[in-house]
Formats: structure tokens, sequence, C-alpha cells
């Protein structure tokens, strides 16, 4: 049976065989979500929905016009430096290894990068706490080569576990940081000066009482699903809408699930914890949509950084001032009681 | 237009969202029920102008008195999209509490791609400038 693909949208190419819509994703150059095509179908579908068994590199996305995925070290480089050995595609580092493995074995070696991350996915073997901080300390440290790693499917409850955990902990250390200042404040009849006040009542308004605070820990995790859903929602949708969404939801979910859940972890550094972590948010997911989607860090920019402002800059205004103005209050308490 | 049932180990949109809905429903409903501090617009606070969600949390509590036609006063593209919303919840919990088949859209020939693209960032733009006509 003979099968078409749409290899770019509008451009249809074919016909090929079984043997050869395998060597094209191996190649990297269709998708599981590419479009096919043959005759008895009454529409074109995504390839994983006709032909489900798994493939290698089934998860691997376009590399995009011009360029194609080295089959040894699934680096995506231009078509011109690429070195054909049977008709696969070889980064010019990768040839030496590959002729190599030919004179000794007599066949191509196999694909050695496969993505295996993140460590909190392999927390059974790992243990829970050190999953998750070397999950942290990879997006925070090394995100680049973090999401690199990241796998793009695996289901949707591991990373919403994580972002849960570390959201809802950030959210509760961030509550009793605030307390800490205005209780230093208020001890000291501290009075804010007009500017900070007024940041301050147009921000949260007045010192949350003990009911909000509780109130606001208890629906810390339902925030934190909520927020993850309609955050990855509106960046998958901005990803479409620049036609740069080259996996699915899912891994626009999970890129942000282990984002969101590292740099909440920031919120454990006193008083500058959620200024740190809103940028640093933001920057994690640039580079990780990046390289999930494998899409330029410019686009991804766009993608992450557009609806944020348009849609979610009242939230992260607020969320900056907050911060802003409860460090400062805290840090003219600070100064004062040295002044005694 | 397609219908079909779900894949082995397909994410389940419909639930997913129907379960992220209820939940932005409790939400908004405890935000309301104790009168919990709204948000303020930085970005008019800082330009004077309206950001594209001006209007907002007014539509909301319109909409919560039954009152359509002021919520699409304070902000007809966020109004409407909540009814949009309202409808895909509607359609989620049948065919999920049914389990029903499935709708998938169809993938789209060109230019309906592009024209898609241009017509949502017409409304978008559209809507924006109502917010500045109408001095939302």
């Amino acid at each position: 049976m003979k099968w078409f693909y749409e290899a770019a949208p509008g451009q249809q190419q074919g016909p090929v065989t079984d043997g050869e819509l395998n060597d094209l994703v191996a190649a990297g150059r269709i998708t599981q979500t590419t479009l096919v095509w043959q005759d008895g179908m009454a529409e074109w579908q995504p390839l994983r929905e006709v032909r489900p068994d798994p493939m290698p590199l089934a998860e691997e996305a376009l590399p995009g016009p011009g360029k194609v995925r080295c089959s040894l070290t699934g680096e995506v480089i231009p078509e011109s430096e690429a070195v054909f050995i049977q008709g696969k595609p070889y980064s010019a580092e990768a040839k030496l290894t590959v002729l190599q493995t030919i004179q000794q074995r007599g066949v191509l070696p196999k694909r050695t990068h496969e993505r295996h991350g993140p460590p909190w996915e392999q927390r059974a073997t790992l243990g829970v706490v050190a999953a998750a901080w070397l999950t942290i300390k990879g997006v925070l440290l090394q995100p680049r080569q973090t999401f690199t790693d990241l796998k793009r499917t695996g289901g949707i409850g591991a990373p919403l576990l994580f972002s849960i955990l570390l959201g809802t902990l950030a959210m509760i250390v961030s509550q009793l940081y605030s307390l800490a200042g205005n209780a230093a404040a208020d001890e000291l009849s501290f009075d804010r000066d007009p500017v900070l006040t007024l940041i301050w009542d147009l921000t949260i308004g007045e010192h949350m009482s003990w009911r909000g605070i509780l109130l606001w820990i208890a629906l810390s995790p339902i925030i934190v699903v909520v927020t993850d859903f309609i955050y990855s929602g509106v960046t998958h949708l901005a990803l479409i809408f620049l036609g740069a969404a080259r996996q699915p939801f899912e891994a626009t979910f999970r890129t942000n699930c282990y984002a969101s859940g590292s740099t909440g972890a920031l919120a454990f550094i006193p008083f500058a914890g959620d200024w740190l972590a809103i940028p640093y948010f933001l920057i994690a997911m640039c580079i990780g949509i990046a390289s999930v989607h494998e899409i330029s860090t410019q686009k991804a920019a766009v993608a992450v950084l557009v609806p944020t402002l348009a849609i979610c800059g009242c939230g992260i205004g607020g969320a900056l001032l907050f911060a802003a103005t409860s460090q400062s209050s805290f840090a003219k308490a600070v100064i004062d009681v040295a002044a005694q | 237009m397609s219908w079909r049932a779900l894949h082995p180990g397909e994410l389940d949109h419909e639930k997913i969202w129907l379960t992220v809905g209820l939940g932005a429903c409790v939400l908004g409903g405890a935000w309301l029920a104790w009168d919990l501090p709204r948000p303020e617009c930085n970005f008019r606070l800082l330009t004077g102008w309206p950001c594209p969600t001006c209007g907002t949390t007014r539509a909301v509590v319109a909409l919560t008195r039954g009152d359509v036609l002021s919520a699409l006063q304070w902000n007809p593209l966020v109004t409407t999209g909540f009814a949009v919303s309202a409808a895909y919840l509607l359609y989620a919990a049948v065919v999920v509490l049914g389990r029903l088949p499935r709708w998938r859209p169809p993938a789209l020939d060109p230019p309906w791609p592009l024209t898609l693209r241009i017509g949502a960032a017409a409304l978008l733009l559209g809507n924006w400038a109502y917010l500045f006509w109408a001095r939302i």
C-alpha cells in the first residue's frame, strides 16, 4: 500500500511504501503528527492514528525546512552539512563513528540520543527528594540540556504532581515570609511610605487575614492545576497561531509543569524569591518550548511572552508589585531595627 | 468533522478541560463569595490604557448576575469566550459521562490556516480597539 504525506503545510508528497515511511520518521522528516493518506481513507489523518504501532523516534519533531536530524545523535543540522550514508543523514561529527561501526559490524550504528528526562520521572529508583532536587537543579542551572532531554510523551500525571507539590509548597512558604514581613512591620509600628502604600493597596489591598491565608493555602493545589492547564493551553494556542506547534499539547504541558515547579522552588529564598521566580519561569519556558518543539528560541519567546503580556499582564504585574512591596517593607523594617 | 473513540493512551482532552473548567468555577466562586481582593490592571495603571483583557472581572460579575448585555459591554471577546467555553464544557460533560465518541477537528487545507490566524488577530485587535473606544 502506498502512502502520501504532508511534507509541509499544503505540500503533499508520495507515494512511499511502509518501509520508506519508517525511514522518513527515522530521519526526522515526518513525525507521528504528520498528516498521511492512502487509498481507501476518507480524509488525511495524523500518522499516529492510522499507524499506531510504535516506530523509532515516534515522538520526534520535524526538523524544519532545509534541516535534517542526525540519525545517530538526534541533533538537528542543516541538510547541506549532513553526510548521507545508506540514505540516512548524519552530522559531520557522527560520520567517523558511523563508518567505524559499518567497518567493524557491517551495520549502521543505533541512534544514541533518546529523551529520558527529567529525573522526576525516575523517582521510583532515585527517590522522591533526590529526583525533585535533580529536576529543579537541571531546570534552573542547565535548562537547555534538561529540556533537550525531556520526554515529550509519558503522560501528564508525573509533571502535574511535580508542579502541584512544588507550587503549593512555594505558595505556603511565600505566605509565611509575607506574614513574617508584615508582623515585623506591625511590631515596629511601621508606616509605609505613600508610594508603597499606593502600590500595596492597588495590588493586594490590606494585609491578608489569617482566614484569607488559610483559604489561599487550601485552594493552592486547585490554583496550581488550573493555572498550569490554562497557561499551557494559551501557550500552545500561541504556538499553533505561529505555526510552531510541532508537538501535541502534552509536550507543552509537560514543559510548563517542570518549568513552573522548578522555578517555584525559588520562593524558598526569603523575600527575593518571587522577584526571581517569575522572570526565571519565563526564561525557562522560552528555552523549554524551543527545545521541546525544536523551534527557534525567538519564536518560542514570542509564543510564551506575547500572551503572557497581553492576557496575563495583570496577574504577573500584580505578583511582581506584591513581591516588591513585601520585600521593600521588610527591608525598611530591618533598616529601622538596625538604626535603633 | 470527525467523531471517534479515544485511542488507547490518547490524552482525554474532554475530561481534562472539564475538570479544569470546574476547578476554575470553584476558584472563581470562592473568590467572589469571600470577596477576596480583585486584580487590578497594572498595564492600565502604568500606561493609562486598557489591556486586551480589561473588563474581564466586571464581565464575570455581570454574568453571575445574569446580565449578559452588560458583560458584553465590559469585554465582548472575553464574554464570547466564556460562552464558547461553557458550550465546550457542556459537550465535554455529555461525552465524558455518556462515554461517547469525541469530536476531533479535521486538518485544514490552505488557505484556511492562514485565514483563521488573520481572523483571530483581527478579533483580538478589534476587541482591544473597542475597549479604547468604550473607555473600559
